[in-house]
Order: structure tokens, then sequence, then C-alpha cells
């Protein structure tokens, strides 16, 4: 089941403590244009809600956090067209996998609904 | 204005400081001076320095002097480009951002690497941004090695940039006059970075292509640092050697010596690290309407913007002085600069032959340009040419034991074949050889030769222009551009008051703007007193103990006091504070420094009436606190009604206090910073102080302190004996150096004269006049326009557009552009990030009651407009050279050069 985190990343569990993470439609949208992405490097080591990137949009700049792990699979595509996080963020514009320490970390983050609560606050 | 607002008394606007703050007799000052009077003082002073313009000049070692010539001054000193702020607006900036881009333009064809930024703080920074870009590109947590064959200011700077993040430096040694290969080659561990001199400072051109080769089989990064840039256009490229960063001062091109500054730095780099690159870039672009256009691009980059994940210190640019580079350039060509290296080249070998003749001496450089090491046959020899009535060259005694009494002996294309005489003359004299003094005997004309062995590049591509044509460029330019001196700024945060002419007709005069840096203390007396007299104003000023000039702009006077504070805590053994706390309404800067600094940053929320929240400050203090740096009044134009508390909270946990300058307009005369406890504070003397902005930079952040933190401040400083100035180096707790030379000369000595035209009652105004104007405009607009936060303010106020966006459809950004149309600069939008859709408006003291009644009036039209003609708002502004550009197309399909 897809996970979110308040901080607006969407995380797919793949199975065996991998997840599949991205942003989320609405922080998308509230970046708008994003231009670049500083990439993970695969291998990278993650303390928990440490950074996994940074995004960037021509004048703002935003981090997308991950649960404790390992980066083994980056999105490779977004190098060249990091517009693919705005066209669809929450499918083609994935941002990395990531092999959880602790696989059952996504239990601790909100489901769809409980974080389009959130928003509209 | 006082009935409009509902006060009494402008008094009253203050009665949110507590009381046990407020100045009761005012500053401690002199009354102010008459125009008349200001320039007999200048000019009585000025008599102090020698400049070097009317004698023979062989002093160098890192700043040079060149022709600036009269008509480069002329369009430079426009006021378009003079008073105009960081061109944000493109639509009323294509003129600064022009120059810019042909300032990249040309970097990047003389240092033959990619990709110019649009200039920073000096050469010195410039280098270590440099390292710090290395670093980051290759990864590396270890070394930086650096050349001792490199300037031995920007070895210093470097090492300050460096310490905080814990990377170390380690030096090269020579091989007579260059870097040693063979040490090099045994010293130089894998994926690190280099640092040397090209020409280095003793003259000599390194070996790039041979470094540049041993850096490759190491994997390391080359960065190649410049001092006399005007030799680029003569030798081979740095990029064309292998060189992976180009970066240093691009001085020599139209800067005024200004005894060291304010100079342009510069940096070019790979396509590949463009992301890495520091300061502003320059792209080009097309409009709505498909015109093309320029805008400042890959902004994310930008330290304000990255806040705590930023990786460079620098926040301004030299935008002006990279402009005189510019404008020089596009005078002389590519052509002009090479004839003008060639010149200075050619002039040193013929007179370094001359010397050779002459029993006892010896020319220790090998393979130099225009510069080289004179070793004389016995010591004296630096004083024995002063006392001939040369401008004597650099004593390389204090720098390097192994050149003990030797001095470094710089030509340029002013030293003429007079001077060069009197130079061989004066050689002769100190051997005491009779025969020799007969000079004309030795060089005839004027030398065009180069040494045979020396590489000469191709003419670099830059067109040159007869100077009708330069006039006429930059008239046209200009045209382009919004500036103080055409129209109103209600920028808020960033005092746009007017700038007084009389500073300039200062600045410019000979005695101050032709002294260099590395003269004698008894031929710059009167820079040094400039100096010294400056401190004191600005002591009284802030209340504080203790000052340095040195910090080249705002943000980096932030991480002056930030390293010193550091180093405060390091002595005392207190490691274990790395907290820096702000409120969440800081300047981007803030948390920048502090990341800068190798410390955290712990952001405070703000409060319903715009204070920072004391109950979450509370939570957050503890002994990992190191500092709190606040902005107050607040960057929300409000005073920080808890200051007493707050600071004895901080005081209490141990920790610091820091006062971000930026505001200091509102309280100026009525309180002090070190009054209401904070222990380091900065002042920006291009917004109090009324310095010109000069289309972003040049800046000046002085930094005052506590008694307890003095020993800390930078060095050198300057000091007074019975009446002589001198500066000193050398304190054991001192963090090192900044930049390069003294800080921005040119910026503190307008500043002095500001300090002395007001004297006590006019610094005392301003502050209370500033308040006064933005609550007279706030109560005007507050009925149309919905308000951050309603009380009274301090020199400025912020707006929320918030819900005009949902009623209309129309933001911060359209309203900002629709005011373009009425001939105003927008205020600052978008910031402070707590308030949505902000709009962050200082009208300033300047201002006239007629400019604040016409601004109110235009932005209520502009609110009636929202209802009976909303459409007008998408395609403002309309009268302008381009309109809206698209600045997505600007980072996604860089064209940041001239084609």
């Amino acid at each position: 089941m897809r996970k979110f985190a308040k901080t607006h990343e969407w995380y797919d569990d793949l199975g065996g403590g991998k997840v599949r993470i991205g942003i989320s439609k609405h922080a998308a949208h509230e970046l708008s244009d994003v231009v670049f992405i500083e990439l993970p490097d695969v291998g990278k080591k993650l303390a928990d809600r440490q950074s996994l990137c940074v995004l960037e949009s021509v004048k703002a700049v935003a981090d997308a956090y991950s649960p404790a792990g390992t980066v083994v699979e980056v999105n490779t595509k977004l190098k060249d067209q990091a517009g693919l996080v705005n066209q669809d963020p929450e499918g083609n514009g994935w941002i990395a996998v990531v092999q959880l320490d602790n696989p059952k970390a996504l239990d601790d983050y909100l489901t769809e609904e409980q974080y389009l609560a959130t928003l509209s606050h | 204005m006082l009935k409009t607002i509902g006060l009494k008394a402008i008094d009253d606007l203050f009665s949110d400081v507590p009381s046990a703050v407020i100045l009761k007799n005012g500053l401690n000052l002199p009354r102010g001076l008459s125009e008349p009077e200001l320039k007999r003082f200048f000019n009585m002073i000025g008599k102090n320095n020698q400049p070097v313009s009317d004698r023979p000049c062989f002093l160098g070692a890192g700043i040079y002097y060149h022709e600036v010539p009269a008509a480069v001054k002329a369009v430079v000193t426009r006021p378009e480009f003079l008073t105009s702020y960081t061109p944000y607006q493109p639509e009323i900036s294509q003129g600064t951002l022009q120059v810019l881009f042909d300032f990249q333009t040309y970097m990047v064809e003389l240092t033959g690497l990619q990709v110019s930024n649009a200039s920073l703080y000096d050469g010195a920074t410039a280098v270590a941004e440099a390292a710090l870009l290395g670093l980051r590109v290759k990864k590396a947590e270890s070394f930086v090695y650096v050349s001792m064959a490199v300037n031995p200011e920007y070895r210093q700077t470097t090492q300050t940039y460096l310490n905080p993040q814990g990377h170390k430096v380690r030096e090269i040694g020579l091989n007579g006059t260059e870097t040693d290969l063979e040490l090099l080659k045994t010293e130089l561990w894998p994926n690190s970075v280099l640092i040397v001199q090209y020409p280095n400072f003793f003259g000599t051109i390194e070996d790039l292509a041979a470094i540049s080769k041993i850096c490759k089989e190491k994997n390391s990064y080359l960065i190649v640092a410049v001092t006399d840039a005007m030799n680029l256009a003569l030798l081979p490229s740095p990029g064309s050697l292998g060189a992976d960063i180009c970066a240093g001062s691009a001085q020599s091109f139209g800067n005024i010596l200004s005894f060291g500054g304010p100079h342009a730095g510069f940096m070019t780099v790979k396509m590949d690290d463009i992301r890495q690159m520091p300061g502003r870039i320059v792209g080009a672009t097309t409009d709505r309407n498909g015109k093309e256009g320029l805008v400042l691009t890959f902004q994310a980059r930008e330290q304000h913007i990255r806040r705590e994940r930023a990786a460079s210190n620098v926040c301004t640019t030299q935008s002006l002085m990279a402009n005189f580079a510019s404008a020089w350039l596009y005078f002389k060509g590519g052509r002009g600069a090479q004839q003008v290296a060639k010149d200075g080249v050619a002039t040193a070998h013929a007179i370094a032959e001359e010397i050779k003749k002459i029993p006892g001496f010896k020319i220790e450089s090998a393979r130099y340009a225009n510069e080289f090491v004179v070793r004389p046959p016995s010591p004296g020899f630096a004083d024995f040419l002063a006392e001939w009535g040369l401008v004597a060259p650099y004593d390389l005694s204090k720098d390097y034991p192994e050149f003990k009494d030797c001095v470094l002996v710089a030509c340029t294309e002013l030293t003429t074949l007079e001077d060069m005489e009197s130079f061989i003359s004066a050689c002769a004299e100190f051997y005491n050889d009779p025969t020799a003094k007969d000079t004309k005997r030795l060089i005839h004309q004027k030398p065009t030769q180069l040494p045979g062995w020396v590489k000469v590049r191709p003419i670099p591509n830059i067109a040159e222009h007869a100077e009708v044509e330069l006039v006429r460029y930059y008239t046209a330019l200009a045209r382009k551009n919004f500036c103080i001196d055409n129209g109103f700024y209600p920028l808020g945060s960033c005092t746009m008051k007017y700038n007084p002419k009389v500073h300039e007709e200062i600045a410019f005069a000979d005695n101050w703007a032709n002294i260099h840096p590395a003269q004698r203390e008894d031929e710059v007396q009167g820079a040094l007193q400039v100096m010294f007299d400056l401190e004191h104003w600005l002591q009284e000023i802030t209340g504080c103990y203790a000052l340095t000039l040195q910090p080249a702009a705002g943000a980096q006077g932030e991480l002056t006091a930030l390293l010193m504070a550091k180093r405060y805590f390091a002595d005392r053994g207190e490691h274990q504070r790395v907290n820096v706390i702000v409120p969440d309404s800081a300047h981007g800067t803030n948390p920048a420094s502090a990341t800068m600094a190798g410390w955290k940053t712990v952001s405070i929320p703000t409060d319903a009436r715009g204070n920072m929240d004391v109950a979450a400050l509370k939570a957050k203090l503890g002994k990992d606190t190191a500092v709190l740096m606040l902005t107050n009044p607040s960057t929300l134009g409000l005073f920080e009604e808890h200051i007493l508390e707050v600071a004895k909270l901080v005081h209490d946990a141990g920790g610091l206090l820091y006062y971000d300058g930026a505001n200091m307009n509102a309280i100026m005369g009525i309180c002090r910073p070190a009054d209401m406890g904070f222990d380091l504070v900065h002042l920006n003397l291009h917004k109090s102080f009324s310095t010109p902005h000069g289309g972003g930079g040049p800046g000046s952040g002085p930094v005052g302190c506590t008694k307890v933190l003095e020993p800390y401040l930078p060095e050198p400083r300057v000091y007074k004996e019975g009446n002589r100035y001198y500066l000193k180096s050398g304190a054991p707790s001192s963090i090192g150096r900044m930049k390069g030379n003294v800080g921005n000369f040119g910026v503190l000595l307008r500043a002095l004269a500001y300090c002395k035209r007001n004297g006590k009652e006019g610094l005392e105004r301003v502050g209370r006049i500033a308040t006064l104007n933005a609550n007279y405009v706030l109560a005007q607009l507050k009925g149309h326009y919905p308000v951050a936060f309603d009380r009274i303010c301090k020199h400025e106020f912020v707006l929320t557009a918030e819900p005009l966006k949902k009623q209309y459809g129309i933001s911060a950004l359209d309203i900002a552009k629709r005011l373009i149309d009425f001939n105003y600069h927008p205020p600052t939008i978008y910031f402070p990030l707590v308030v949505p859709e902000a709009m962050m408006v200082e009208p300033t003291e300047t201002e006239t009651k007629q400019t604040l009644d016409e601004f109110v009036a235009a932005m209520i039209k502009i609110r009636k407009e929202m209802e009976t003609n909303p459409d007008v708002f998408k395609n403002a502004p309309y009268d302008t050279p381009v309109s809206r550009l698209d600045e997505v197309k600007a980072v996604k399909e860089p064209k940041l050069t001239r084609s």
C-alpha cells in the first residue's frame, strides 16, 4: 500500500523491505517547475528522515526525505528530464528505491487519506 | 503625518522598545559637517596619502596599477548603474544584466573555461570559494593543497574558509620561484584539490600543462588562481592547459586601486560544475512576446535560497566592479588587452636585464611575466627605493624568509621610460656604482619585445570599440535600468536610500582612488585614519567595544561573526555548542552562514504578534546552543518586544547573541544593539550608510563585538599611536583573514563621509524618519491591503496578497509587476517566508512626503484595478524593454555568454 509523509513524499512498498520514493502531486504543484534534482548515488546510506535528495525549481529548493536505509536504485531519467516530477509525480517521476533498515518503518507513515487530510488545514 | 498614523509624537513610534535601552542623551558624536566642510576634511586628510599616480610605481603583489580610461569611469558611474539594485526585476534591469552578461562572456574567453559567474567579493575569496567547490565536486573529505607561490592573502583567506568545515590546507613548497613539481608528485594525495597561481606571486609563469598532468594522474582537481588578469589576454588560457577552475581578481580591468577594494573577483568553471558554482549567473532567455532578454538564472544555487543547504558564503556580487571590467574590455577589446599585457611583460624584462648588469643584484624569478623578484646586494633596498621617490616594490621579507630583503617588482603599461630609468639609477646608486648612473645609456626606448620563450595565445575574441561607441552602448543600456535617481524603491529589507553625490566626488579624487594597499604606512596615513575614524563612529552607533571593517558584505559579516564565536567556544572547550538558533522569519543568509561555519540551524516560530516565540526559544536553549542570530527589528519590520528577556535567556544558557544589521536603519540613533545584549553585530554599509548598491555590490559588512570577543576579530586591524596610524596582525586567537587587503575601502570611505555629513543630529533622525515614513505609508495602505501583523511597524512593514490571490487570482508578483508601470520599483516579494504572498515595503528616510503620497495613490489605484480590470495584471509591466521572461527556459536551455 502506498504511504505518505507529512513532508510530502510517497512510499510504495515493493516487498523485501524495498520502497520506491517520490513526491506528492501537491508538493510537485507547490514547487512549480522542477528544473534539477540532485540525485543520490546508489549505495548512499541514509539516516532516518535524512534528505534523500534536493529538488530545485527556478527560485526554490526542497528536500525529499526517506526512512533510514540504503539507496539501491535511482530514476536516472530525471537527470535530463527533471520535469517528469511535475508531469507525473506519483508515477514516472519517482526518485529512488531505498532498501529500508527497518522493513516496518512505513507503518509509522500516513495513508493517502490521512495525508490529504493534512493538506486541508 | 503623525496624525494620519494616529500618534502624537515621533517617539511614540518606539514605545515597543524597552525604555532601558533607549538612548537618553542620544549618540555621543560630533555635529554634522556642511558639504564644503566635508570636502575640506577629506582634502585635508587626503594629503596624508601619497597616490601612486604621480611617481614611478613598481608595486603590485596582487593589485596592479593599470589605466582606467576616463570614458570607462564616466559610463560605469552613471546613476543607472551606480544606484540600481541587484537585477531581480529583469524588466527594469536589462542594462545591469547586459554588462554582467558581457563580463561572463569576457571571462570565459580569457580563462578558456565554459561558465563564468557575474563576479565575486574579490580574488582571495574567489579562490577560497573555488577550493570549497573543488572539495564538493571531488566529494573529498581531506586536503586542499596550495602552492607557496600563491598570493599569501589568498592562501590565508582559503585557510579561514576551510577550517570551520574541518578541511585541512597543506602547502606545497617552492623550487626557486615556482611550485616544486617533484614535491607535488610525491605529496599530492589522490582525489584532492590543488591551487596554483598563474603567473604566480613571484611573476613566474607556472608550467600549467605539467601541473595539470600530475593532477590528472592523481584524479585531482586543479584550481588556477589569477591576480593580474591582464596576463590572461597574453598567455595560453588556464582552461586550454587543463585547469578545472580559474578564479581570482579582475581588478586589472578598470578597477581603481582604492586602497585594495572593492575589486571584482571572478570564477569560471566547466559546464558540468555549474550547479556547484557560487555567485550570481546571468542567462539569456525570451519574454512573453518571444523577445530576447536576460535574467538572473540558476538561482536555486544561491545561499539565500538554499538556506541551511548552502555551500557558499556569497550573497551579493561585485556588480559595479565587474561592470568596470566589462566596460574596459568592451572599449579596449582582446587586442588592446593583449597589448597592455605585452607592454608590462616587455618592460619588466627590459628592466631586469639592466639590473642584472649591476654588480651584486640578482633576478630570482624564472620564466616571469610582468613581475619579478630582485635580490639586492645588501639589506635595506626597499627603504632606499622609497626614499629615492619611487612607490617601492613589495618587500618579500615578511612572507618568505628565503627571500629576505628581496623585492617583488611589478611593471604595467603605465611604467614609463623615465620610470624605468629611475629604477635602474636607484639600483646603481644603491650599489654605489657611479658609471651605472648614466641610465640614458641603458634603455633608449620603451621596450616592446617579449622574450622568445613566452608562448602567446591567440588574440582574445573580444571586439574593441571607439570611445564614442562605448559611450553610446552604455547610454542605451542605462536607459533600460531603473535606479534610485529615477524613482522610488520601496524595497523591503534593502534600505534603498538616496546616495549623496558628494561621496562619489570624494571617492574618485586622486588621493583616495590611486592608493595601493601595500604602500608603506607613512604613505597612506589618510586611508588608515578613515578606517580608524569609521570604526569609532560605528562603535558609538552600535555600542560595540571593538570592530572590524574587513568583511566584504553582509553575508560575509555574518560568517565572520560566527567564526569568531566558534573560536571563542573552542577556546573555552565548549565544542558541544553546535546549534545556531534563528527565527523562522530570518534572512536566508543566516542559516547559510551557520552551515558555512560548520554548525547546525535550529528554527524558532513567530508568535501571533510577530515576535519570536519565547516559549519555543526556551525549549531549544541548552548546552548545545552556540549563537542566536536575530534581526531586530525583524524581517517583519517589527521590534522584538522581548529582546531583553531573550538576551538573558541566551546568555544564561551560555550562548552568544548575534545582531543581523540588515534593519539597523530603523533604530539608528534610538537604541543600540550592544545595549540590548548583543555580543556580535554586523552592519550593512550599503544599506544604513547610504553607499551605492551598484546594481548588486560592492557591499561592506563591518562586524562589532564585546570586549571578550575582541581577540577573535579578523586581521589586520588598524591602530593609532600618537599621531601615527598602523595596521597589525598576529593576535593568537584571531580567526585570520576573511578577504584580501583591509576591506572594501572605497565603501568605507563613503560611509565615513555619510557619518560625518550627518553627525549626531542627522544620524539620530535616520531611524525616526525612516520609521515615521513606513508607518505613514502603512496607515494609508492597511485599509486596502491586508497587513501581516497590524501593529506599529519600524522602518518597514509586510502586506500579504494571499486573500487577494484567492479573491481575484492576483498574486504578490502580479502586483509587483504592475507597480513597474507606475514607475516604482516593486517591494520585496515572497519574503519573509512566514507570510504567504508577502510584500515587504521599506520607504527609507530619504523620501519626501509627496513621494510617499504618490506611491500610496498608485497602490490604491492598483487595488481598484483588481476589481475593475483584473486582466491588466496578466501581462504587466507594459512599457518596459522586455516583458516577463521565461525563467524556466533560462535554466533548461542555458545560454550564459554572448554567442
